[in-house]
């Protein structure tokens, strides 16, 4: 195993923690882009 | 930082100035959205290694490599050009030339501004895959996305065309703003790997 997946694994823990809370406002964002009555405001 | 595996991994080889972000952003957006993961010098953090060994290995890393060599303009504080795109061509080239045969497999994609631009100082590298994108994001998008459609990992899948991926770009970059702020980033000072992290995360909720 070379020393760059060392490191990759040593830092999956807090990555996958922060990654999931994006993908969480992603998904949340793309719901609320899909239904116009709660859709955040983005101009156009 | 995150990898695809050797025959996914490309490494972006351009400046880092603020000038060259947008196209550098649309760069990693174009490469995620079909299917590959960006890598880049920026991922790396580790002070107690020379630069270039950590270059080296990324490049050992990355199957694919888009190299940018618009900025070649004079250092306006020392008049000197910026050569360490041309260097890091220099490596992956030299790579695909002496390498194994898994690093012969490589493929390059070279940027620059203009067509036949890099004839006037760089005149070497006629012969390989040469794209102008006019410092436009969306061409440059338009450049990799048809570059990566001809690769061996996409021989027999489809990808998005190019017209679809810049609307699904501006779409990216209309809800980026509200993705960091839920995410507690700073969309104004987003660091590589929370970019490319921002990029993933969106597109898998996001599929064309």
């Amino acid at each position: 195993m070379s020393k760059s997946r060392r490191t990759i694994k040593n830092s999956a823990k807090p990555g996958t923690v922060e990654r999931s809370r994006i993908r969480a406002a992603a998904r949340q964002i793309k719901r609320e882009r899909e239904t116009s009555s709660g859709r955040y405001a983005v101009k156009s | 930082m995150a990898t695809g595996g050797y025959d996914y991994d490309v490494f972006i080889n351009c400046p880092f100035d603020p000038e060259y972000r947008s196209v550098l952003d649309a760069l990693v957006f174009v490469v995620h959205d079909c299917g590959f993961q960006a890598r880049c010098a920026l991922e790396i953090d580790d002070s107690g290694r020379v630069r270039i060994e950590n270059i080296v290995e990324l490049i050992g890393e990355c199957r694919y490599g888009i190299h940018d060599v618009s900025r070649t303009e004079l250092d306006a504080e020392n008049e000197l050009p910026r050569f360490n795109m041309p260097l890091e061509l220099g490596l992956f080239l030299g790579a695909t030339r002496f390498g194994s045969p898994k690093q012969k497999s490589k493929r390059s994609l070279i940027l620059d501004r203009e067509p036949y631009r890099y004839q006037k100082f760089i005149s070497d590298i006629a012969g390989q895959d040469i794209k102008s994108h006019d410092g436009d994001p969306e061409i440059a998008i338009r450049r990799v996305r048809d570059w990566l459609r001809n690769s061996p990992a996409i021989s027999g899948l489809s990808i998005p065309g190019p017209q679809r991926i810049v609307e699904r770009y501006r779409l990216f970059r209309e809800e980026l703003p509200e993705l960091c702020r839920r995410s507690h980033l700073d969309a104004d000072d987003l660091i590589f790997n929370d970019f490319t992290a921002c990029v993933s995360e969106w597109l898998k909720e996001n599929y064309w």
